[in-house]
């Protein structure tokens, strides 16, 4: 999983706290695209909030357990899943 | 018509005729004339015919079509950006140019003459030339632009808000069949001021006068065999919101002004899912379900 280039990609989306989630609108030129909009949990926020260039897995990992009071195995497993959804989702 | 000043939804728009040939309005933009001259919030100024040099392809930072054909596009112009209009009714003929600075508040228009009656004259808001203008006023303000019908009943503003054919007109029919107001049955601005949130018409096709009312709910209506109400959430309340409202996704900052605006409105008032057999029970059934909050 390359974070940095995850990172770089931040730019191209809006991003909107609302409750616990976090809504996600992509910046592109069709108004038709602003049905393409997602929203990430409480998890997902955190990992966002930390995608920036040099960040580590171990780092976000470690985040999460610290956060969410989870095992290292499950929320590596977590952050795998998820980092595997948002790249999809940036090179959508 | 010389000069004229309009107040839609609140905003004042100073039209200043530069060109030698009588301003125009659609039809539907005259009962939005205004008295006041004073501190409109953008002006406009108007010219005849479209210069060369304005002309020329570039690179579109956004485009709409219409039955694929170019409507408009807007490119960068010397600091600010150009808008070229094309005529919805003759494709790949220019109707007007504008340009404008970053901030929207100066409009410089240039529009091909045109002929009614036996008289020429300019009509710079010329759709969709004048939606524009009005979405422009929105980004740079605590306003949106939403497809949406609105009524008011004396004591709450409701909208219906969603795409073509899920039921908006249908709603403020409704509505007014049981004596409410129609504020607009298609396309809103809301706007959050001190009164708290205000729905208002815009100019249509048609003519009607400026209308406003309060807004306490929102509803998103679907066909149903029968009437349900749900509430929704914050986070996909926003997200159904903003596919319904009317938004450029070229500027990240416009898309940012529209999170910021729907998550406060959705944070203060209610929205609901309603599911819609069309006919008078759905009001009973709406007020109902309010009542019991």
């Amino acid at each position: 999983m390359e974070l940095n280039r995850l990172a770089a990609l931040k730019p191209n989306f809006a991003a909107r706290k609302v409750g616990d989630e976090l809504v996600l609108v992509p910046v592109k030129g069709s108004v038709a695209d602003m049905d393409e909009m997602f929203t990430l949990n409480d998890v997902g926020s955190l990992v966002w909030d930390r995608l920036e260039a040099g960040v580590t897995t171990s780092s976000l990992v470690a985040a999460i357990v610290s956060e969410f009071d989870v095992k290292e195995e499950t929320a590596r497993a977590d952050l795998h899943g998820f980092l595997e959804q948002l790249s999809g989702l940036l090179n959508g | 018509m010389a000069d004229c000043t309009l107040r839609i939804a609140d905003f004042l728009i100073r039209l200043e005729n530069r060109s030698g040939l009588p301003l125009a309005l659609e039809g539907g933009y005259v009962p939005f004339i205004a008295d006041s001259v004073d501190g409109p919030d953008i002006h406009v100024l108007c010219n005849a015919d479209i210069p060369d040099y304005l002309r020329p392809d570039a690179v579109a930072l956004y485009t709409a079509n219409q039955d694929g054909h170019l409507l408009w596009d807007i490119s960068e112009w010397k600091g600010g950006l150009r808008f070229r209009v094309f005529m919805p009714e003759a494709p790949f003929t220019l109707q007007q140019v504008a340009l404008t600075d970053s901030g929207f508040q100066l409009w410089e228009v240039y529009s091909e003459a045109i002929t009614e009656g036996g008289e020429q004259g300019i009509c710079p808001l010329a759709y969709p030339l004048g939606p524009l203008l009005l979405y422009s006023l929105t980004v740079q303000n605590e306003a949106i632009m939403i497809h949406a019908s609105g009524v008011f009943d004396g004591n709450r503003g409701r909208i219906f808000s969603g795409f073509s054919g899920v039921g908006k007109s249908t709603m403020a029919g409704i509505w007014k069949h049981q004596g409410a107001r129609v504020i607009n049955d298609d396309r809103l601005i809301i706007r959050n001021g001190a009164d708290g949130y205000v729905i208002h018409n815009t100019p249509m096709f048609y003519a009607d006068e400026p209308k406003q009312a309060p807004l306490h709910a929102v509803f998103l209506p679907f066909h149903s065999p029968q009437n349900t109400m749900a509430r929704l959430k914050g986070s996909e309340a926003v997200s159904r919101l903003m596919a319904y409202c009317i938004q450029h996704g070229y500027e990240k900052t416009f898309i940012e002004h529209h999170l910021h605006f729907l998550s406060d409105m959705c944070g203060q008032l209610p929205v609901h899912h309603l599911g819609v057999v069309p006919n008078d029970e759905v009001i009973d059934f709406i007020r109902e379900h309010e009542s019991r909050g």
